[in-house]
């Protein structure tokens, strides 16, 4: 905390000598003054969507709302190209482009540009990220890596949850829901303005429910398990200093309960975060700070009980301007430190500091041809506090001192062939780094055993290449997107929970880099694009992939799926949507093709299994009852009672009640 | 300015800007009429971005100021309604003295107004009034939106553009 303190103090200070002039991003006004959604997550630069070098997908407030779902990776699992696997009630992974598995680690999630990524298993838990639905203004999903601009994990693509700006927008929605399941709900955002230069947004919510049916699991899983609830608190405040510089404070606590059947363990989180920003245009560009700190606490009960703590202090700074009327320059600087304690590292402290710099170059050539180009440096130094286990062969000299170098960069050309087709080649190169327990966990087991991280793991870096091309079909008013991509995944690393799993002498499992793996992919998607308030919707999407390990070393056989057999090579996703008057009806669906997981068995050892190809639907009408009064009932797996998405538990039909106030 | 969101629909009323936000969100809706768009000048999508644009320069508008608009221009009547907080009187580029903007229709009326008001901001639907470097914004909504600006004559102008904005919109 002190840190962060002073962190933040030194940022203020160098703010307050600069000269300034205004700075804000009115994303409402400028999206209806281009009629398209503008963001930052490509470039770091504010564009509109349909110019960045990236493959982005936006997901509007009005996408969240009609999808009915209560929850953000039920919103994204009909996002084509995403790939989402639901193990209980209350726990989900999404990837990007397949590689998915449990505690995902290659796919960052931020929250307005804040890392909502918890970096101790690394993974999101997607349960605890405070955001209500209902503040959401749109979700940013960066499909390929984008490490030039976002630093370590934003590996296989990017998401950032754009909130409403309680200096712009005024949100006040009240939202309860009730449905199968037992499920209890609720939500409140409110946005109170202070004065006309500052504002502050409250949200808050909750939710308990009962646990899927556990008969599918042995007993020794299935009893230790708890009920599914979560919670969330967020205030954020921002002020017009002045009418040049911008500040943002902002607050957050949550925690969630869920289990994970594949591996038996129910867990705990609790996470808080303080954030300060300040933005000002000066007479050398748009200059930004930003300090946040994150702490996760996390409570794993499982078959071997531990606790730990994972704190991360953050701060960064940016400078953006132009160079003429068509050379755009970024320049950034950041410093983590971030820290795990706990009895999943022995008692003792594991930690690192990350120094970065990375900058950004947009050309526009000519008005239909631009180029941008995005290189950034990360240097790493770990380190422990505290004894080593004698049974893990390391001393503190193995963490001390061990450093890694990792270059990423982002290279993007986009050329509007006419008015009505886009053709984007795209260069990436993304890095994974491994978690705080990858590189430091010790967990004393019997006989001399232990569950072992390693200090010397390197990051898996993914290179990839992609071309994509929009066109406009005029006569129905869609928007076509096909993209071809390769990828080269270098430098896995196996772990413990996960796959796959490495086994050691002497060890229960442990980290280690196992070698590589290619995918290649196509997509393909067709988008009503107009959105009135009245009329119909649609969309469809086609997706293939195929996977490729070149996996050696340190593996125990039959114990582990591979990436290759993990992947489903196809998905097709579809939805459509009719307005009229007070009613809106909607159905959101998605097929896709078989794969094999692995889940513990009654013995506890790791068994492949295999998860047959699937369609569900999900389905949702809604009445606007008075102008501030909606109701809406959903069933979510319309078609099947039940199915496994992974290994876990199979997930049930839901029936989902919601009455919404808008005021 | 704040938005509230709807309860249907998303994003899009604006609460707090009293008159200004009433006539834009009016407009709106008035763009569902085939009548909303002239024949000449600036449409009625463009003359919405166009009113919006103002408000991402470094010079302000005061209340009051007058906005004036060259026949042809832009329709007259939808350009009151949508800037009520604004004086607008329809005129010859002589008459631009003291206005805060001015909607032209080619790069020969605005020098004429630049003449007459060096500080005048130029606004047209023509984007070769940008290329020229006659006016200061140039407002294109076919195929798709985008916003033109001249440096040159920004500069001449004194206008310096919100730098978020600047980062959106085509310079020449």
């Amino acid at each position: 905390m002190r840190r962060s303190i002073l962190l933040c103090s030194a940022a203020l200070a160098v703010l307050a000598g600069l000269p300034a002039a205004a700075q804000s991003i009115d994303y409402g006004t400028f999206e209806e003054m281009f009629h398209e959604p503008i963001t930052t997550s490509a470039t770091g630069k504010p564009q509109k969507v349909s110019e960045v070098p990236v493959n982005m997908e936006i997901v509007t407030q009005d996408d969240i709302r009609r999808s009915g779902a209560d929850n953000i990776p039920d919103v994204l699992q009909f996002v084509s190209g995403l790939d989402f696997r639901r193990s209980s009630f209350n726990d989900g992974e999404v990837s990007i482009r397949g590689y998915d598995q449990p505690w995902n680690p290659r796919l960052l999630l931020l929250v307005d540009g804040r890392p909502v990524y918890e970096d101790f298993y690394g993974d999101v838990v997607w349960q605890a990220i405070p955001v209500q639905l209902d503040e959401i203004r749109q979700i940013e999903i960066v499909k390929g890596p984008n490490s030039a601009l976002f630093g370590f994990n934003a590996a296989s693509g990017v998401i950032n949850i754009v909130t409403y700006d309680p200096l712009y927008d005024s949100t006040n929605v009240l939202t309860v829901r009730s449905g199968t399941q037992s499920l209890a709900e609720g939500s409140a955002v409110a946005t109170v303005p202070v004065g006309k230069d500052a504002g502050i947004r409250l949200s808050a919510g909750g939710l308990r429910a009962s646990e899927f049916q556990k008969t599918s699991l042995p007993d020794f899983l299935a009893n230790g398990m708890n009920h599914p609830k979560n919670g969330a608190f967020n205030i954020d405040g921002r002020w017009l200093v002045r009418p040049d510089i911008e500040l943002t404070l902002q607050g957050a606590a949550a925690q969630d309960q869920r289990n994970f059947p594949a591996d038996g363990t129910p867990e705990q989180d609790r996470t808080t975060s303080l954030r300060g920003r300040l933005s000002a245009n000066t007479d050398f560009g748009l200059v930004d700070f930003d300090v946040y700190r994150n702490v996760w606490k996390i409570d794993y009960r499982g078959l071997q009980a531990q606790q730990a703590v994972n704190e991360a202090d953050d701060i960064r700074g940016s400078d953006l301007f132009k160079i003429g009327p068509d050379n755009s320059i970024r320049l950034s600087l950041e410093y983590k430190y971030n820290q795990a304690s706990g009895q999943f590292f022995n008692g003792s402290t594991i930690f690192y500091s990350v120094y970065s710099g990375g900058g950004m170059w947009d050309w526009q050539i000519n008005p239909a041809l631009s180029l941008n180009n995005a290189v950034r440096l990360d240097y790493l130094e770990l380190g422990v506090n505290g004894g080593i286990l004698p049974a893990t062969g390391l001393t503190a000299a193995s963490y001390n001192g061990t450093t890694l170098n990792a270059v990423s960069f982002n290279s993007g050309l986009v050329y509007t062939v006419t008015p009505k087709d886009v053709l984007r080649f795209m260069a990436g190169r993304g890095f994974q780094l491994p978690a705080l327990n990858d590189l430091g966990q010790q967990i004393a087991l019997p006989g001399n055993a232990v569950d072992l991280g390693q200090p010397k793991l390197r990051p898996t870096s993914v290179l990839n290449f992609e071309a994509d091309y929009d066109h406009t079909v005029v006569p129905i008013d869609a928007t076509l997107r096909g993209a071809v991509f390769v990828q080269r995944n270098e430098d896995l690393y196996g772990y413990d929970v996960a796959l796959p799993r490495v086994l050691g002498a002497n060890t229960l499992s442990q980290s280690a880099n196992i070698g590589a793996s290619d995918e290649g992919g196509i997509e393909i998607a067709l988008k009503k694009k107009s959105t009135d308030a009245d009329g119909l919707r649609w969309n469809l999407g086609y997706q293939f992939a195929l996977v490729n390990d070149h996996i050696s070393g340190g593996v125990v056989s039959g114990v582990y799926s591979t990436f290759e057999k993990g992947t489903p090579r196809q998905v097709v996703d579809f939805g459509v949507g009719y307005t009229f008057g007070r009613w809106e009806f909607d159905a959101l669906g998605r097929w896709q093709s078989k794969f094999t997981d692995f889940q513990i068995d009654a013995g506890g050892t790791y068994r492949p299994m295999a998860v047959s190809d699937y369609v569900t639907v999900n389905a949702r009408g809604g009445c606007r009852v008075t102008e501030n009064l909606t109701l809406s009932a959903t069933v979510d797996q319309i078609n099947q009672a039940s199915l496994y998405q992974r290994a876990g538990l199979p997930v049930e039909r839901r029936a989902i009640f919601a009455a919404t106030a808008r005021y | 300015m704040r938005v509230t969101v709807k309860p249907w629909g998303g994003p899009v009323e604006k609460t707090p800007f009293g008159k200004v936000a009433a006539g834009l969100f009016a407009f709106a809706f008035s763009l569902v009429s085939p009548s909303a768009v002239s024949a000449d000048g600036m449409d009625a999508g463009q003359l919405q971005i166009a009113v919006k644009v103002l408000r991402f320069l470094g010079r302000k508008a005061q209340p009051g100021a007058t906005l004036l608009v060259l026949p042809g221009a832009a329709d007259l009547d939808q350009v009151k309604a949508v800037l009520s907080s604004l004086t607008v009187v329809e005129g010859g580029a002589g008459s631009a003295a003291g206005a805060y903007a001015v909607f032209v229709n080619s790069a020969s009326e605005a020098q004429e107004v630049t003449k007459a008001n060096p500080a005048a901001v130029t606004v047209s639907g023509d984007i070769g009034c940008v290329n020229a470097g006659s006016c200061v914004m140039a407002i294109q909504t076919t195929p798709k939106v985008s916003i033109h600006a001249s440096g040159v004559a920004a500069a001449k102008a004194g206008i310096v553009f919100d730098p978020v904005f600047k980062m959106l919109i085509t310079e020449h």
